[in-house]
């Protein structure tokens, strides 16, 4: 009965150190794998924060004539679409012209520009994405300590529209509202790292009781499966995994963490994509993941502004942000569509927002943004011949220090697997090179690393 | 001895024709052609079928309130994409989360005493034998098959550990319970094949297998207790038998909720779920509009094609509606009861009649703050004509605006022409905007409109040959068009199977499309049609996916946004 | 979804049209045999023939508030029971404050420390006196008697009366009841009922949506016979996502015919719908109130737009003892309100009482001679919509 004794192990360890119902001290000593971590340990032993990685997404780019800077490196004057980032432009810098290079494959429309940074080549087919996502490979590298391996929201309210992707069929869904973000963060499954006492839920182990139970007959189902569906059975028991080990944590003491404290439950407001709403929601989205990322909850996020062909529209419109760029006509004196780049306008003020949202959470030495690296990317540049070259890009923070904020780079042409290759070093991957086809590349963007 | 070649060749023509009327006329009034059905697949349920599934073992007093992950849609169904679909991590979260609320109200009264059959001599403490009851009468219901022996032993033991923690009985049931809404087999329909299949490649489907794929076929839930009797007993290896359960079924008032399923897929109607409109512009506009339009075409559907056994191609000419004081502004009718839903049949001179012209296919194929001639005329393709429209090319050129010409033109027709007169353009638009223009008289939340912007709207137009002068007459020639009936046969197969049929099933479908028109294009017949055939019945080794689907290019997601009006 | 357009059967295409053509005409045949339990679109059977009448509820309705002269009462605006018996109402007040510090509940309106409650019974204080809006002044209304008449007239007689002009220009307005509330604060313009008005508060909180057919239309420019009625619905307005009375909204009238009046005859003559006198009375709840008004002898002028609306007014005269009870019948939990609402729409409910009989235009009594009703008028616009009357019998 050797599977009797293993589950009762399996309860007697979870419950070691805890006298029925009485309290634990803290100094419980951590599980193991929080000492696995890529060298980061936590801030109650004062060494190095834990780094953060994140993607910040908005549909329909912009207008290149008037968004590349001119100049190259620092102090490089903002243009006209880059003027709402100017309070914050000591912690971003900019990448023009970087692309999607096709070499020969289909322009995928409002597609192949975004898997195309996230994955490091251009999609051959509308349904299929080669490879996970960027923010896929280091939630794998990095997220396995925390509670959630990445977290994704979109500030539209659409959650299908992700980009966060293992592949076609594996989507990760965004939380749609600030509600259901806040829930799911700072929800029953919360701990409080700084709660003085501890006491593990027994609920908890019941619940990992029902995982193991599960995980245990694996066998008995794969074997009826052919080679797809045990792939995606892998899947299915992979994010059983994930919860197996939230449960864990849970039942462990999680160490203190000064920056963090648990945010207000948002209110619940409306929820559609009128450019207003919009920008509420997503101030309201930033505002939970920082404190999330404060309290280490994750260190991988995904944020959805707009999704590519972009939905947004103002109220008593009939046209959308999309359809405006395909059908509104340039002003001949302005020199481009001028309700199509109040979007625009709104979406870079919105990004502005974000940065500043992460640079006002303190934490150690510095603040939030400071250990952290952002990737600001659309799915396109010139929206109405969604043109996949010279896509807008941008990188707020410094990562811990490895990153340089405040200067523009010229990325004449090359491609944008460039920028994903540089994030992954940043962010500690053994990476030398990365991307497919035409958009394989060995060279990190020197400029911006320290 | 040669024949002189004028007349070996009048002789091979004779008997070509000969053949071909023969083929045409159809030799099928007898059995269908013998096929081998595809690759089996694990197929993730979908909310509703979730829902229902639960719904018939505890009752709809249990509440279920959560997330569910995304359905995908693929080759045009939700349900062939459930065999690509998997479960992610905050997916995870979610169906763990809704198990574990479902099996505490399980546990709780007055829904305990319901269907907790036996009680434990003292509360407190474990005890196997009830467990043990409670799992073989709930486990076969909740998973769709008899339990296997090694699911049933870890699961008592589990129990009996979780109730001797926390010093209750019922605790236990709620980790029985649990455990059995996250495993896998719950989740998924896992197909399999029976043991023992034949050497020519074709193997039946395992009868936990065919009784699963009958009962979401025609009931979109799980089988019921004389579906599973019937499995239990081996019955459904009998031919005969097996028909009998089928015409119970097709005969059963379940069978509308399986129509109601396969129509909600075809029309795409799970997008209500993400559709806004602009306030400003359509004030009129709530969710409970949009709720109460999708539901009145279901019900129209259900009525014709099930209540009353209708030609599908009626559909599209039907006056017959429903109607309830929510939609009575948005079609300007009057509707005489207070609450519910009212059975009325639009006089002959509305401008409304068949379903295209219902207030749900008009909103749902539309933007915010406008109607949608392409979005519609593309889903009159692909969803009823089952042709395939080709994605816009990337180097659309929209420079055609006039920098000095007023931009707003009145209608969409003339929007549209000014679109796509582009020869790139010209190849996707011809297929959708003459058919979708046809619909412009119902504006983007269906509401019927003489004008657009001060000029009056032309909703004439073309279906491959027919013409048409309105919505009326468009409905008319669909009506006429045997691409319809097809279609719907090729759909229906596909939604029954989970796949595109294959190359070698192709004959199969060709029966049923003949079998469907003599059976005067009604449902119940098709699907019994279906439901017997082999194509529904066998299927080939447990194979890549991929290969086997050589002709798919379709998007995975639904409405697309991408490129077009 | 991957049929390639040429998979088309030509040949059986004109089998399968002739196939259908006859199965078709089945069904046809069938459907016309069949019983349906449907109800045609348009009027009740027992209705009148030749056009259906149309239906419309009543988008905005409210009482005239003229933007004029502040100049109109010289002698200053009403005053209210708090400035008239000043040392009480401190008194009361104080102790009001008390007692929901202490105890965390309000005291009555008609408490002892108090003078009694004029506005449940008018007659338990003395008369305080009352100000009315005298002289002429641009008011909108109807000319309701056919007279430009004038209080020291010919052949004055106690319900004798000035008239006002129209803003049009129109002599002979009868509006007794901008007479009398004319100098209370909270009707004047800008203030609390012409804020409730703008913001549209009884259609779009009344518990009863205002309805109003019209038969026998047809011609909605020109046509020298229609009737209209005017009925309470049985359930409140719907309200479109910016919050105003939707279109075509179907409303089933009231089971209580007190609420339907009688058909007024009228015509239509180049868009301007005018109709004989009746009296009507209509339910009327919102926030404290829960009662109904009763007009008599009262008539519409208004235009029928090219949208289908109709905008205009309705003049009559609001019965005296109706008048009064509105103005007093407000509750909120069973507890009397009116001495409240009077207070905050600045008048005392004493002077009121009295000032009532003064203006009263309408109506003479016989025995007395005295006048019954106010002259009144009020603006409504009125959206197309559907009256549904129940059947005996229901059809489900």
């Amino acid at each position: 009965m050797s599977r009797r004794i293993t589950r009762r192990r399996l309860l007697e360890r979870t419950l070691r150190g805890s006298l029925a119902g009485a309290g634990l001290a803290v100094g419980l000593p951590y599980l193991e794998i929080f000492l696995n971590e890529n060298g980061d340990a936590v801030a109650a032993t004062g060494a190095p924060l834990p780094r953060r990685f994140g993607t910040w997404f908005y549909g329909c780019g912009m207008n290149p004539h008037r968004w590349n800077p001119a100049e190259e490196g620092a102090g490089f004057e903002l243009t006209p679409e880059l003027m709402p980032i100017g309070r914050v432009r000591q912690h971003i810098s900019v990448l023009s012209g970087f692309g999607v290079i096709l070499a020969g494959e289909t322009n995928h429309v409002h597609r192949t520009g975004v898997l195309g940074t996230l994955t490091g080549g251009a999609p051959a087919t509308t349904t299929e994405n080669d490879g996970p996502t960027l923010d896929i490979l280091i939630s794998d590298a990095i997220g396995s300590s925390t509670r959630f391996r990445s977290l994704e929201m979109a500030a539209h309210g659409v959650a299908k529209d992700s980009y966060s992707r293992r592949n076609e069929n594996a989507i990760q869904p965004a939380e749609p509202t600030p509600v259901d973000l806040y829930m799911r963060v700072f929800g029953p499954g919360f701990t409080d790292p700084n709660a003085g006492v501890f006491e593990p839920d027994p609920r908890a182990i019941l619940r990992k009781s029902v995982l193991s139970l599960v995980a245990e007959d694996r066998a008995r189902v794969e074997k009826q499966l052919g080679q797809a569906d045990r792939a995606r059975l892998d899947e299915y028991f992979t994010a059983l995994r994930q919860l197996e080990h939230q449960l864990e944590l849970q039942l462990s003491a999680p160490p203190p963490l000064e920056a963090c404290q648990a945010p207000q439950r948002p209110e619940a407001e409306p929820v559609s994509q009128d450019i207003e709403n919009v920008v509420r929601n997503h101030e309201s989205m930033a505002r939970v993941l920082a404190l999330a990322l404060a309290c280490d909850q994750t260190r991988v996020f995904n944020v959805v502004f707009s999704a590519g062909a972009s939905g947004l529209h103002t109220a008593g419109s009939s046209d959308t942000h999309h359809t405006l760029t395909h059908e509104e006509a340039k002003d001949p004196k302005l020199g481009y569509q001028p309700q199509a780049t109040q979007f625009v306008l709104r979406s870079m003020e919105a990004w502005a927002k974000f940065v500043e949202i992460l640079a006002s959470v303190q934490e150690g030495d510095g603040t939030l943004l400071d250990h952290a690296v952002v990737l600001c990317h659309s799915e396109t540049s010139d929206a109405n011949s969604h043109s996949v070259t010279g896509l807008p890009i941008m990188l707020a923070g410094t990562g811990g220090g490895r990153v340089r904020n405040g200067i523009h780079v010229r990325g004449a042409g090359e491609t944008t697997a460039r920028v994903g290759l540089t994030l992954q070093q940043v962010m500690g991957l053994n990476v030398a090179k990365w991307g497919f086809k035409a958009n394989e590349t060995s060279r990190p963007i020197s400029q911006i690393l320290v | 001895m040669s024949m002189p070649v004028h007349s070996r060749v009048i002789l091979r023509a004779t008997i070509v024709l000969l053949a071909t009327g023969f083929l045409v006329q159809g030799c099928d009034n007898g059995a269908a052609p013998s096929v081998v059905g595809g690759p089996v697949a694990m197929r993730r349920l979908s909310e509703t079928q979730y829902r229902r599934v639960l719904g018939d073992v505890f009752g709809p007093e249990i509440q279920i309130a959560g997330r569910f992950e995304p359905d995908g849609r693929r080759d045009g169904l939700v349900a062939v994409a459930s065999a690509f679909v998997t479960v992610t991590p905050s997916g995870f979260e979610q169906y763990e989360g809704m198990a574990r609320e479902v099996a505490r109200q399980v546990v709780t009264e007055p829904n305990r005493s319901r269907l907790i059959s036996c009680a434990p001599p003292d509360p407190k403490v474990a005890d196997a034998a009830c467990s043990e009851a409670v799992l073989r009468q709930l486990g076969p219901r909740i998973l769709r098959r008899p339990l296997e022996e090694s699911e049933i032993g870890p699961r008592i033991i589990a129990a009996g550990e979780a109730a001797d923690l926390v010093e209750d009985f019922y605790a236990g049931i709620e980790l029985i319970v649990t455990s059995l809404l996250v495993a896998p087999d719950f989740l998924f329909r896992i197909e399999s094949v029976a043991k023992g299949a034949g050497a020519d490649g074709k193997s039946s489907l395992s009868d936990a297998t065919l009784a699963s794929r009958l009962s979401f076929l025609l009931w979109n839930t799980g089988p019921d207790d004389d579906l599973l009797a019937a499995l239990a007993e081996g019955r459904l290896s009998d031919p005969e038998s097996y028909a009998r359960e089928v015409d119970r079924m097709l005969a059963s008032p379940r069978f509308e909720e399986g129509i109601r399923a396969f129509f909600e897929d075809l029309f795409h109607f799970g997008e209500f779920a993400d559709l806004g409109k602009d306030p400003i512009r359509y004030p009129m506009y709530s969710a409970k509009v949009a709720a109460d339009a999708r539901e009145q075409t279901l019900r129209v559907v259900i009525d014709h094609l099930v209540a009353r056994q209708g030609d599908y191609r009626e559909l599209f000419t039907t006056r017959r509606t429903f109607m309830t004081r929510t939609l009575g502004p948005v079609y300007a009718l009057p509707v005489r009861a207070e609450s519910g839903w009212e059975a009325m049949e639009l006089a002959p001179g509305d401008p409304r009649a068949g379903i295209l012209t219902h207030a749900s296919f008009n909103m749902l194929n539309a933007h915010p703050g406008r109607s949608s001639p392409t979005l519609r005329g593309m889903f009159m393709r692909e969803g009823l004509l089952c042709q395939s429209v080709p994605p816009a090319p990337a180097d659309v050129d929209f420079g055609l605006f006039n920098a000095d010409d007023d931009p707003r033109y009145k209608t969409a027709r003339d929007r549209l022409e000014v679109h796509a007169s582009g020869a790139s353009c010209r190849n996707c638009h011809v297929l959708t905007d003459p058919i979708g223009l046809g619909l412009e008289n119902f504006d983007g939340i269906g509401r019927y409109r003489p004008s657009e912007g001060g000029a009056a709207i032309d909703a004439s137009g073309d279906l491959d040959g027919e013409r048409f002068g309105d919505a009326v007459e468009l409905g008319r020639a669909l009506r006429e068009n045997p691409l319809v009936g097809e279609c719907l046969v090729e759909t229906a197969y596909r939604y029954a199977v989970g796949r595109v049929p294959g190359l070698e099933e192709r004959p199969l479908v060709r029966h049923l499309v003949r079998r469907f028109e003599q059976e005067g294009y009604r449902i119940a017949a098709l699907m019994r049609e279906i439901a017997l055939s082999e194509g529904f019945q066998t299927a080939s080794r447990p194979a890549e996916l991929a290969k086997a689907l050589a002709l798919d290019v379709s998007p995975a997601t639904g409405k697309s946004e991408e490129g077009g009006s | 979804m991957t049929i390639p357009m040429q998979r088309k059967i030509r040949s059986t295409r004109a089998i399968a049209r002739a196939r259908s053509l006859l199965l078709a005409i089945v069904i046809g045949l069938g459907a016309v045999a069949c019983d349906e339990a449907g109800t045609g679109a348009g009027s009740d059977p027992a209705a009148i023939t030749g056009p259906p009448a149309r239906g419309y509820v009543m988008a905005r309705w409210y009482d005239e508030i003229p933007h004029d002269d502040p100049g109109e009462c010289p002698e200053g605006l009403n005053i209210t029971e708090v400035e008239y018996f000043p040392n009480q109402w401190k008194r009361y007040m104080t102790e009001r404050q008390r007692v929901r510090e202490a105890e965390g509940r309000f005291i009555r309106w008609d408490h002892e420390l108090l003078p009694p409650d004029a506005c449940q019974e008018p007659l338990s204080q003395p008369d305080p006196g009352y100000l009315t809006l005298d002289g002429a002044a641009e008011v909108a209304g109807l000319d309701l008697d056919a007279v430009d008449s004038t209080k020291e007239g010919a052949d004055s007689t106690p319900c004798a009366h000035d008239d006002f002009t129209s803003p049009e220009g129109e002599a002979g307005i009868d509006n007794q009841a901008w007479r009398l509330m004319g100098c209370v604060r909270g009707y004047r313009p800008n203030d609390l009922m012409d804020r409730l008005h703008q913001s549209n508060t009884m259609i779009k909180e009344g518990g009863y949506a205002i309805l109003m057919e019209i038969s026998g239309m047809d011609d909605p420019l020109d046509d020298d016979a229609v009737e209209v009625q005017f009925l309470s619905a049985a359930a409140p307005a719907t309200l479109d996502a910016v919050g105003d009375p939707m279109e075509n909204v179907s409303f089933t009238v009231h089971p209580d015919a007190t609420y339907q009046s009688e058909r007024a005859r009228g015509r239509i003559e180049n868009g301007v719908l005018t109709t004989d006198p009746i009296d009507l009375r209509l339910k009327i709840k919102q926030q404290t109130q829960d009662n109904a008004v009763y007009y008599r002898d009262a008539r519409v002028r208004a235009k029928v737009l090219a949208d289908g609306r109709i905008q205009g007014l309705l003049g009559g005269y609001w019965d005296s003892e109706n008048f009064w009870s509105m103005m007093n019948d407000h509750t909120i939990g069973g507890t009397p309100q009116g001495r409240n609402a009077a207070f905050n729409r600045g008048f005392m409910c004493a002077g009121l009482y009295h000032a009532i009989p003064r203006v009263a235009d309408g109506h003479p009594d016989p025995t007395t001679g005295r006048c019954t009703s106010i002259s009144m008028a009020l603006h409504f616009e009125a959206k197309p919509a559907f009256v549904i009357r129940p059947r005996l019998a229901q059809v489900d």
